[in-house]
């Protein structure tokens, strides 16, 4: 019989554990896959929760990675909203019709850059990449901060410098359409390869590189500007410059998922979104928010200095740009791999 | 009259549903577990290899080629299997060290070189390249202390990372097949004149040898289907089984992410094969009844500090790890701050996401070990066709990488009938059927001990089989559904490769959190996570095995 109250006991355990299982899902809460970083995606649902009541249960992604979930899990997704990811994503999925139309009205007065027509997507703001630099370590090694992209190529750097992977990341694809029509398409990949010489790896995510060289890790880094301010905040002897030749822009795009079962919250989040205060909430964190009354904390009153960019041609080419970048610097393949691949390329091209 | 008729039938209509139930019990349990395991584990296997075949226009075999034409893949597989077999190399002599030692060294020594080497398994594997890098990383403490070089992030830092996450795994089982010999052999050996390296070459080694291979071998399985410590660390080196990962979360390609799987899955099936057929059996016992107590001899002081010149620099590792752990908990900045904060503790996401895993871990326990015992019930004493593939099928979870059952369940899950993405459901299933086989072998094992003759004195004296099933087989399987159990819980909470893919939103799992928070860099949370999470499990299987205890069911003692 002993087992018996073993048995027991364990079971009781059980069920007081799982008890809370079904009770979750009753309180006002919307699923959300979010692309900040991790710390702007927890403060930013703190906010909301706190303002709305309504709680936004999320989690953590890369855009790559929220691209990939929603392509699988299409039309079923597991979420209701996703807040931030790429152009490219918002406007592929809004071809696919992934997303509720919804025309916000919280988001009036806000310029049509950061909305679409049809209400499919907003954006919440817009970021950049930014050269970091370790203060300790460069001190140390006795070198300056470099001043334009060409001194990265320096040989001093080799194995110095840490930039994400546009597998995964939205911040290095952004990166690397920059660097495409900055110098033009041949000269940008040139620049990137000869800059590949020196990459010591590349990261997941985008704002890994941050962390890296803020501990010291690596010398230098191209990384999302997002996290910059809170880790010098923190104490990580960090430094950030923006390269003579200007850096790249990127949105940061929220959407309602089609087939949510919660609707009526997810447009209240939207109204809320649009709001000045979400505005300024974001601004602090060292975005650069779509309403003219708040600023970025990171970059103050004066707007740095952007490369022109085309967002509509990187939206475009992503799947050919991607594919080259993987073909360039992470496989070497034989001119057969490569034949076979345009194939698959064109196949998938003329599906879509 | 009309009334008793009718009770009368309906009587009769139990009578016959009972006898039924009764002569085909097991049949019906058979079948049952069987559609349970095909769709469960078969099920999504089936989908990873048809996927790797089956393009937007119908069979094709160009994934396959694709795989062959860039070398990036090759790389990819070889690398994985040379990480493999240097790190099961290393782990065959290091365990075997530690094995020796706590067998036969000086006795002050035992219980503390235990405890390191058993020290791993209450943290999942990964958080060894948390803790490397902020040891040795490139701004590492002892890097810059000795002012050394050492990049961590490269093959070397990959392997002792890996080495030190499966040392635990080589050292319980080598320690079993050393504790098996009969120390009478060694002694007479020493009565006459032979030096203990003589003894260890002649006697020791070769006894130990086939368990040892078998150890060998399940580190070589573990290892290669481990992605968190290659991912971390790996940099720019390729491995399987964190391609596989970001072939679908970054690029959500899943043909290739599925050839990436079965190509991986070929060295593990075969490793399964060697294992349970050509292995089975093989290994001495020399000890036969009560091993006779021997007084402990001292050991040869060049064997003893050659051996110790091996261990204490692994155990010294292994407690620098965690102690960096912790100390990263509960500094600002670790390295770079390292003043006193309570934040990282304090984190309410990731309390959640622990939360989340003990509940999860709980639940897939209890599946697990129900179904496991249940199963290996019915592969012992049914007879029906089939049984051998039931048990291979049970065991298999054991050798197919977590990736690999992953990836298929979300292809599998994801659509009617079976939809269960996005439920707590897909998970507790997913580890409940993965690590099933320890709970089966527990429960065959307890089987082959016991002979059938109590089952059938209890049904000649008038017992009926529900009645046999509850009041004699469930007691003497009890001690299989508690290892099972504890197996099954201490896994699915460390285990991170399979479930990656499935949590959603809102369901953080510990490992998970751990694993993406130390990927973005933000090492004090991640380590903080794990001290939490270390306690949660010391805490759990302390009070199970003090439960047990109680109760007087000695949960040590599995097999």
């Amino acid at each position: 019989m002993k087992y018996k109250i073993f048995f027991s006991v364990l079971m009781a355990a059980i069920v007081t554990f799982t008890s809370p299982i079904s009770s979750v899902w009753a309180s006002d809460s919307i699923s959300a896959y979010m692309g900040f970083s991790r710390e702007v995606n927890e403060a930013l649902a703190k906010q909301i929760q706190d303002k709305l009541g309504i709680e936004v249960k999320n989690i953590t992604l890369s855009w790559g990675e929220i691209w990939a979930r929603l392509k699988t899990e299409s039309p079923r997704f597991n979420a209701d909203m996703v807040l931030s990811f790429g152009a490219s994503e918002a406007i592929n999925g809004a071809k696919k019709g992934y997303y509720e139309l919804y025309q916000s009205p919280g988001w009036d007065g806000i310029d049509a850059a950061f909305k679409s027509k049809d209400g499919s997507y907003h954006a919440l703001g817009t970021f950049s990449f930014l050269l970091l630099g370790n203060t300790k370590k460069l001190a140390e090694m006795g070198y300056e901060m470099p001043k334009s992209y060409k001194d990265l190529l320096d040989p001093k750097w080799k194995g110095q410098i840490v930039i994400p992977s546009p597998r995964t990341s939205g911040t290095a694809y952004m990166i690397n359409y920059s660097f495409l029509q900055l110098y033009g398409e041949k000269d940008g990949w040139d620049y990137l390869t000869k800059l590949n010489e020196n990459v010591a790896f590349y990261t997941k995510s985008g704002n890994a590189p941050t962390d890296l060289v803020g501990r010291g890790e690596y010398l230098l880094g191209l990384g999302a500007d997002e996290n910059v301010l809170k880790r010098m905040k923190d104490g990580y002897p960090l430094v950030w410059s923006v390269p003579e030749e200007g850096i790249g822009y990127e949105g940061n795009y929220c959407t309602i998922l089609k087939g949510t079962k919660k609707l009526d919250l997810c447009k209240k989040v939207m109204d809320y979104l649009g709001s000045e205060e979400i505005s300024h909430f974001l601004g602090s964190m060292g975005y650069i928010p779509p309403r003219a009354g708040s600023v970025s904390a990171l970059y103050g009153e004066v707007q740095p200095k952007f490369i022109k960019l085309d967002h509509a041609w990187a939206v475009k080419n992503k799947r050919a740009i991607v594919k080259q970048w993987k073909s360039r610097f992470l496989m070497k393949e034989t001119v057969k791999a490569r034949k076979v691949g345009d194939e698959k390329e064109k196949k998938a091209a003329a599906q879509e | 009259m009309a009334e008793a008729v009718i009770g009368n039938a309906q009587r009769s209509l139990w009578y016959k549903i009972r006898i039924f139930v009764n002569s085909y019990f097991i049949n019906i349990f058979a079948g049952g577990l069987f559609a349970l395991l095909a769709i469960f584990l078969a099920f999504p296997l089936v989908m990873v290899f048809i996927k790797s075949l089956w393009g937007d226009d119908g069979f094709t075999l160009s994934f396959y080629q694709e795989f062959f034409f860039y070398n990036f893949y090759y790389w990819s597989f070889l690398n994985t299997m040379i990480l493999g077999l240097s790190v099961m190399s290393i782990l065959v002599v290091v365990g075997f060290c530690f094995a020796y030692m706590t067998t036969k060294g000086p006795h002050w020594l035992r219980t503390p070189l235990k405890i390191c080497a058993l020290m791993p398994l209450c943290a999942p594997p990964y958080i060894f390249s948390i803790s490397l890098i902020t040891l040795l990383g490139r701004n590492g403490m002892i890097n810059n202390f000795f002012n050394l070089d050492f990049n961590v992030y490269s093959w070397t830092g990959v392997i002792v990372a890996q080495c030190l996450a499966f040392l635990p795994l080589s050292y319980m089982m080598i320690e079993n097949v050393l504790n098996s010999q009969n120390p009478s052999l060694e002694e007479s050996a020493a009565d006459m004149g032979a030096s203990e390296f003589t003894i260890m070459r002649a006697i020791t080694i070769p006894l130990a040898a086939p368990g040892v291979l078998k150890a060998a071998l399940l580190v070589f399985v573990m290892t290669i289907a481990e992605f968190g410590n290659p991912a971390i660390l790996g940099g720019r080196i390729p491995f399987l089984a964190p391609d596989t990962y970001l072939m679908i979360t970054g690029e959500g390609d899943f043909n290739m992410a599925s050839v990436l799987s079965v190509v991986l899955m070929v060295p593990c099936i075969i490793i399964f094969i060697i294992h349970n057929y050509i292995l089975k059996g093989k290994g001495y016992t020399t000890i036969v009844g009560k091993p006779t107590a021997v007084d402990p001899k001292d050991m040869t002081p060049v064997i003893k500090y050659s051996l110790l010149a091996i261990v204490v620099p692994v155990a010294i590792m292994i407690l620098l790890c965690f102690a960096v752990i912790v100390l990263g908990a509960f500094v600002k900045i670790v390295g770079v701050d390292n003043t006193f904060v309570i934040d990282h503790m304090l984190n309410m996401q990731s309390n959640t996401a622990i939360y989340n895993s003990v509940k999860l871990s709980l639940m897939a326990g209890l599946f697990g070990a129900i179904v496991g015992t249940l199963l290996a019930y019915v592969i012992m004493r049914g007879k029906f066709k089939g049984r051998k593939i039931m048990e291979m099928l049970a065991l298999s979870g054991f050798a197919l990488p977590g990736t690999v059952i992953g990836v298929g369940y979300i292809m599998a899950f994801n659509s009617p009938p079976f939809l269960l993405a996005g439920t707590i459901w897909i998970l507790i299933l997913n580890c409940a059927f993965r690590f099933l086989a320890v709970g089966v072998e527990a429960g065959i094992s307890k089987l082959h001990q016991i002979s059938i003759e109590i089952e059938e004195a209890s049904a000649d004296l008038g017992a009926d089989f529900i009645t046999t099933f509850f009041k004699v087989i469930l007691p003497i399987m009890f001690s299989a559904f508690i290892a099972g159990f504890i197996y099954t819980f201490m896994t699915t909470m460390m285990s991170l490769s399979s479930v990656i893919f499935l949590v959603t939103p809102g369901f953080d799992l510990a490992a998970v959190y751990i694993y993406l928070t130390a990927q973005l860099g933000e090492l004090g949370l991640a380590s903080a996570a794990t001290v939490k999470m270390m306690l949660i499990v010391v805490v759990c299987f302390v009070s199970l095995k003090l439960l047990a205890k109680k109760t007087g069911l000695d949960v040590i003692e599995k097999k």
